[in-house]
């Protein structure tokens, strides 16, 4: 398998992100400078500079048009993705953890943290790309309070054709919510309990009919966007801090390993910062991907299915080229049975 | 009114006066109301008026009370009888003698010596009831005054007033038990006549317990996991404690707070339930008819007890052995079985070292049932003098009755270690130096004790006896005090089946001594030395009892594996079949060597494991199992993670690793010694070849067929997930429109959105005339 490290990160990744057509490469760390990458040469391409926290999440727009950022410094920046230049500041209440677009960029929605006497918040932003910068709003379209101080959101997704916002919570929920009037939808299908611990990441198939969570609970869950049904469970025995699904092989990749704070406590092979590959009918792991020397934070892999990019506590950007041998290799099961 | 009195001699109350009662009894049986089991608390106190000031502390309607329990115990009281016959007027002399005997035992309860009168004679009975403050006075004062003559006339007869009791309330005729009904003992050994003659194993980990095959192929197949327990539903399950092997592999032990139970048969059917509250230890012997049970922190009487296992009853109750020297726990009992099941031999000595301590990690005896027991000191070091110095025996028990072999027995002063040879009657056993004479390793023949051979040894620091399996050889490998700067090791080596047991002698100049292994039924053994603080590798020795050239019986060096081929190794593991030898070491970074002893050379080796704690090889030779545990009833263990076993060949390859959150424990199921004779054994070994024809076809077809069933089952999955996922994909497709309208017409499914490439690889030969072109 062909390796390229990118060092260009001081402290631990958060966040690597593939755009649409896989020429691009994101990442974003606990530093305050999220970077892009030329995917097929690793030429580092540009940083979005102007963030005063460390990175939380961030998510690129279906065109690769406009990134948005969120961060620890309580704020959420929109970026022009060509030129790096800063369209917009959001100021939230608390740190932000999550920032999703919706499909068909005109819309992103945000969470952040409960702060001094502010409460958790979800925020949908409205931000039309052939709008004038100048004339974009940095208040919200639509605006949700958890008034819980127990439940903790730690992530926002948009599900299909922007019916519904789906965040996931600290204590293992995910719930539905309206994007159109920040109502908490009922009824079948509209919350679950996935986890026992904290979701810390969740990433979807391309028509968004599934999606895959990666929880600090040790596992993963394949669940139908649907009815949040659980579909299929991967076990691990180290936390996993990222999951995707792959588009071209019924396979999922987990990274994930012991936490940061233990690992100086065991040594650098007992932590297992490995990429874990399972089969994702069968829920069998078959193989493992070494190569970082933290846990691993983030995963994704290439929309064409032929790369894979693993993040780690260790601060470098790992991407993988899959070999012929992995890209040809069948079905452990003959198709007639 | 005493009620030791009333309870024993009904016919005598009228007469006496009343004597103050025994203190400790009265206030059981006087004023206060005895509960029973389940009878309600606030039933006999409810109508006692409660103080106003104290209601407000007083929680009103709990449930949650603590019954309290009422024993009385008479423990601490005994019964003198034989004692002169006086009248009045000397009764008081009497009574003063009788005070000051028993006052030098232990302190009497106030009130606690009585002596009964004949109120028509005016004399004494000729009996008194002490009543000490302690169980333990009393028990001295039983050892101490019991046939003591008072005078010519008087020799006393004490006992403890529960043993009185119990004898006189024993019915006086005998009724016979009902017959107990016949039950079917499932097929304890039908797992040997498996068609594959494959092994089984037990693992625990959670709550599950769990008995497999292992198989060649590598997962190994499920016999059972205790579903009919988890079937009877509330949460039940098979077994919440450790579980164990019996010796011979024909039951599964399981350890449950009021007891044990034996599983066995192709189901692992209840085979018997012993009741031992609190146990902690059981131990088997060696043909699996008894089993010894301890229990623990409870060290009073029937901490230990023997039992018969196919008639599931305790023996050491039936014979009531007075003379049964029980020890509380850890502190210096040694029971140990011969190899028939004949005797029991105790050792008995304040030097002893814990026979449990070394049960934990990879000890091979005791099955690592009793890892939760908590460990006692490991016996006092030498040269620690003292009045006890001299004490040191051996009791050697016959089975069945328990009784004392020729009533006496073996005088072994400052016992240190003693043991069993494998095969014969025959206990090795080993004292340190004392008063000018030597230390010594003595082998006694049993059952005549006679002393068959005696080595006396100088500046002994320390020894440890090893017998080789089949008991040919017996090593004693002592550790000599410091004279000159280093320790020295020698290696006392006992051929035991030759005539006068010749002795020879290896001295080891690279000490200390790591480990030492003999080779299962061989002639050789193997031994980790050297002392190299700083690289951690340490040489390996190979050594034969028979020169390997002119077979002569001479202890030879084959090889050492010394210098360069040092390695880090600190456990030495053969196979049961000989040949090839396990080096292993057992840290925090663990590594695993098979090396073929015969030519000299690696099989295989793994350096990269994590901690292993547990490391076995499978009775029959074929698998090498490590595994990774943690201790049971430990919430927060550093190694939680990477918990699980793995199973290797014997030449290295890894075939199984499975892993488990909260892994408990491991255990090969042991097989019972062949039938087959040595001749027999050899003729199965020169027809290997057919054999193994016939066995590798059947692998290869149980391996296809199974993997057609994981096939077939894995297709269903499958489909079954395809056809959810096809019917949300045409969900999608039938909206896909709206997804395009908020991408602004653009549809990445629209081919000409693309550039399309085309990149043809092809595979071209090294040297192609058309590449060098």
């Amino acid at each position: 398998m062909r390796v390229m490290v990118m060092k260009g990160h001081e402290r631990n990744i958060t966040r690597v992100l593939f755009n649409r057509d896989g020429d691009l490469l994101f990442s974003a760390a606990s530093d305050k400078t999220p970077t892009v990458w030329d995917t097929e040469t690793g030429e580092r391409l540009g940083t979005y500079n102007g963030h005063s926290g460390s990175i939380t999440d961030m998510s690129v727009s279906w065109n690769s048009n406009r990134l948005v950022t969120a961060s620890g410094d309580c704020q959420v920046k929109l970026w022009k993705v060509q030129t790096g230049e800063e369209l917009l500041t959001y100021t939230h209440s608390g740190p932000v953890r999550g920032a999703q677009w919706a499909e068909g960029g005109e819309r992103f929605a945000t969470v952040c943290d409960p702060f001094v006497s502010h409460n958790a918040k979800i925020q949908v932003f409205y931000a039309p790309e052939d709008a004038d910068p100048e004339s974009l709003s940095p208040t919200p379209e639509v605006l949700i309070e958890i008034r819980n101080r127990e439940e903790k959101p730690t992530k926002v997704y948009w599900t299909q054709f922007n019916e519904d916002l789906l965040v996931a919570y600290e204590n293992g929920w995910v719930r539905k919510y309206d994007p159109k009037t920040g109502e908490e939808r009922t009824g079948e299908g509209s919350s679950a309990k996935l986890h026992e611990e904290k979701i810390n990441a969740i990433t979807w198939d391309k028509q968004k009919i599934c999606f895959i969570t990666a929880s600090n609970d040790y596992r993963s869950c394949l669940v139908d966007a649907k009815t949040l049904k659980v579909l299929r469970v991967y076990q691990t025995d180290r936390p996993v801090n990222g999951a995707v699904i792959s588009p071209i092989k019924d396979h999922v990749l987990l990274g994930g390993g012991q936490e940061a704070q233990s690992v100086t406590t065991t040594r650098g092979q007992a932590g297992k910062f490995e990429t874990r590959f399972f089969h994702s009918i069968y829920e069998e792991e078959f193989g493992r991907v070494k190569g970082h020397f933290g846990p691993i934070t983030a995963v994704d892999i290439s929309p064409d299915g032929l790369a894979f990019v693993s993040g780690s506590f260790d601060g470098y950007v790992r991407l993988h080229f899959f070999d012929d041998d992995y890209l040809f290799m069948r079905d452990e099961v003959p198709e007639e049975y | 009114m005493c009620t030791v009195c009333c309870h024993l001699f009904p016919q005598i109350i009228a007469r006496l006066p009343p004597p103050s009662p025994l203190r400790n009894l009265s206030a059981y049986t006087r004023e206060q109301p005895t509960l029973m089991a389940g009878e309600d608390y606030e039933h006999h106190y409810s109508d006692v008026p409660i103080d106003e000031e104290l209601k407000g502390y007083i929680s009103e309607g709990r449930t949650d009370w603590e019954e309290p329990v009422y024993e009385p115990d008479f423990s601490t009281a005994i019964v003198v009888d034989n004692l002169p016959k006086v009248s009045r007027e000397k009764y008081d002399r009497l009574m003063v003698f009788v005070r000051k005997i028993y006052d030098q035992v232990g302190k009497i309860a106030e009130d606690g010596l009585q002596m009964p009168l004949d109120e028509a004679t005016g004399m004494t009975l000729g009996f008194a009831f002490i009543n000490f403050l302690t169980r333990d006075s009393a028990e001295k004062a039983i050892a101490a005054t019991n046939n003591w003559n008072l005078d010519k006339a008087h020799a006393l007869k004490v006992n403890s007033y529960v043993d009185l009791v119990k004898t006189t309330t024993h019915p006086e005729t005998y009724t016979p038990e009902p017959a107990r009904p016949l039950t079917t003992v499932p097929g304890l050994y039908d797992w040997l006549k498996d068609a594959q003659y494959r092994d089984q194993f037990v693992v625990r980990h959670g709550r599950d317990t769990e008995v497999y095959w292992a198989e060649p192929g590598g997962t190994p197949e499920l016999v059972y996991g205790g579903e009919r327990e988890k079937a009877m539903g509330q949460g039940r399950y098979w077994c919440d404690q450790y579980v164990t092997w019996s010796k011979t592999g024909a039951y599964l032990l399981t350890y449950h707070r009021q007891g044990v139970a034996l599983w066995g048969g192709p189901k692992f059917e209840k085979v018997a339930r012993l009741a031992h509250h609190g146990v902690a230890l059981a131990q088997f012997s060696n043909t699996d008819r008894y089993l010894v049970t301890y229990s623990y922190p409870d060290d009073g009487p029937g901490h230990v007890v023997v039992w018969d296992v196919e008639r599931s009853i305790s023996i050491q109750e039936q014979v009531a052995l007075r003379s049964w020297p029980v020890e509380p726990f850890g502190k210096g009992n040694h029971f140990k079985w011969s190899h028939d099941d004949k005797y029991i031999a105790v050792g008995k000595s304040k030097y002893l070292r814990n026979p449990q301590a070394a049960q934990a990690g990879l000890d091979e005896s005791g099955g690592g049932g009793a890892g939760h027991v908590k460990q006692g000191s490991t016996g006092a070091g030498v040269g620690e003098g003292g009045p006890e110095d001299g004490e040191g025996q051996i009791s050697v028990f016959e089975a069945p009755s328990m009784e004392l072999l020729d009533r006496k027995s073996i005088r072994a002063e400052g016992l240190r270690g003693f043991d069993w040879c494998p095969k014969d009657n025959l206990i090795a056993y080993w004292a340190p130096e004392r008063q000018q004479q030597p230390a010594r390793v003595v082998l006694v023949e049993l059952p005549s004790k006679k002393e068959v051979r005696r080595k006396p040894l100088f500046y002994v620091e320390d020894c440890e006896l090893t017998w080789q399996n089949e008991g040919e050889y017996l090593c004693a490998q002592v550790t000599h005090k410091k004279r000159q700067s280093k320790k020295k090791v020698s290696l006392e080596l006992f051929r035991v089946k030759e005539a006068g047991i010749a002795l020879e002698m290896v001295e080891i100049d690279a000490t200390p001594v790591r480990d030492f292994a003999w080779e299962p039924a061989g002639h050789r053994f193997a031994i980790i030395h050297g002392d190299d603080a700083n690289s951690y590798r340490f040489s390996v020795s190979f050594y034969s009892m028979i020169h390997p050239t002119t077979g002569q019986k001479e202890v030879t060096l084959l090889y050492r594996l010394e210098g360069q081929k040092a390695r880090p190794v600190n456990k030495l593991l053969w196979s049961p079949n000989g040949s090839i030898i396990v080096l292993a070491k057992l840290a925090e970074a663990s590594s695993l060597e098979f090396y073929d002893v015969d030519s000299h050379s690696t099989l295989a080796k793994r350096d990269d494991l994590s901690r292993i704690d547990y490391l076995k090889w499978d009775p029959s030779g074929r698998y090498l199992t490590d595994a990774i545990q943690q201790p049971m009833g430990n919430s927060y263990y550093k190694y939680s993670y990477d918990n699980g076993f793995r199973m290797w060949t014997f030449q290295g390859t890894l075939i199984a690793h499975v892993e488990k959150n909260q892994f408990y424990m491991f255990q090969w199921r042991p097989r019972p010694p062949s039938l087959l004779t040595a001749e027999q054994q050899r003729k199965v070994k020169k027809d290997l070849r057919k054999y193994e024809r016939r066995f590798d076809k059947e692998d290869r077809e149980k391996e296809m067929n199974k993997k057609k069933e994981e096939w077939r089952k894995k297709g269903a999955r499958r489909a079954e997930f395809r056809a959810f996922y096809a019917t949300r994909l045409a969900e999608f497709q039938a909206r896909k429109a709206e997804l395009v309208a908020l991408q602004k017409g653009y549809d990445d499914e629209e081919l000409e959105n693309y550039e399309i490439r085309v990149v043809t690889r092809r595979m071209v030969p090294l040297g192609d005339p058309e590449l060098a072109g």
